[in-house]
């Protein structure tokens, strides 16, 4: 049975509807940031911080952006609230992919998607890669904290 | 991956004997996968002729895209217009309500028969059954002007190359 390859646009719009319908738990949200984007290319996202740790109550937000190719590759992920977090830049806070297991991965998931038929849930979407990050932050939940509600430089 | 005899029959119709005003192309690298065109009906705000200058005649033209799902056509393709467009049943990310591609929906239907109730939606705004309700206001409270922001946006977007 051949399996279908869904274009970048109208798996981007199928995302979407997802996040507008909420996603039960609420660890992360997303959507777009221009309601008119036709392309879909820019996100917004937010990560309420994981518990027991100095996220604990703490709400993220961050920017995505999905380029021509995905999701072929990866989005490129940016912190705007500023966070202390190994492989997030301190100026800009953009996420560095290969300190988040999933946006390591993710060309080769792609690449075995693109040839075996696709399980039930998608794994690479902007909700799966915010959950990732979400891991990721829980992973380092001691780090101390910049105080809350800062933002990166570049966005102030 | 081979693609379904009916996909392939539809395809090759399609380019074949095409329905005037309409083309869909598929993508080399994904035979579901379509480029749309639909001329804007005569006689309708999308049709894109410039009234005053009558030397001065074009077509308004409207880019979409269409994929095929798996299950198709067991569930209706998947479509949207590209191009934007001041219409009471479609959105602003180019989303179409119609009942075709919903409820509607029957295996005997076809990407051609889809297309032309598309360019049919042209002709027929339907501010009754709205997916755009800012549009659909204002084609309710003031149809002419709405006509007018239709034409407009025509003339501004859907301009051929």
């Amino acid at each position: 049975m051949a399996v279908a390859q869904v274009p970048r646009n109208f798996k981007l719009l199928a995302e979407l509807e997802k996040g507008e319908k909420g996603m039960g738990a609420g660890a992360c949200s997303y959507g777009l940031e221009d309601p008119e984007d036709i392309y879909m290319t820019h996100w917004r996202g937010t990560i309420w911080g994981p518990p027991h740790g100095n996220h604990e109550n703490r709400i993220y937000e961050l920017k995505m952006e999905c380029g021509l190719d995905y999701p072929r590759e990866p989005p490129t992920i940016f912190f705007v609230s500023q966070i202390n977090l190994p492989g997030v830049n301190t100026t800009d806070g953009k996420v560095d992919k290969n300190s988040v297991a999933i946006l390591r991965d993710w060309t080769r998931i792609a690449s075995e998607l693109a040839k075996n038929p696709r399980p039930k849930e998608d794994p690479l979407s902007l909700e799966t890669a915010l959950i990732s990050i979400r891991k990721y932050m829980e992973e380092h939940k001691k780090l101390p904290q910049p105080p809350e509600g800062t933002r990166f430089a570049m966005y102030k | 991956m081979a693609l379904p005899k009916r996909i392939i029959k539809e395809t090759e119709r399609l380019l074949a004997e095409p329905v005037p005003g309409i083309s869909a192309v598929p993508h080399e690298d994904n035979l579901r996968y379509f480029d749309v065109e639909i001329h804007g009906p005569s006689q309708s705000p999308y049709e894109g002729e410039v009234h005053f200058a009558v030397r001065y005649r074009w077509r308004g033209i409207f880019k979409l895209e269409l994929f095929l799902p798996d299950d198709y056509p067991m569930t209706p393709p998947k479509i949207r217009f590209l191009t934007k467009i001041f219409h009471p049943n479609v959105d602003k990310l180019g989303r179409i309500c119609l009942d075709v591609l919903k409820n509607n929906w029957s295996p005997a239907l076809q990407i051609r028969t889809i297309l032309l109730s598309i360019q049919a939606l042209l002709g027929a705004p339907n501010p009754d059954d709205p997916l755009a309700p800012d549009v659909a206001k204002s084609w309710k409270e003031n149809e002419q002007a709405a006509i007018a922001t239709a034409r407009e946006w025509t003339q501004k977007h859907a301009v051929p190359n």
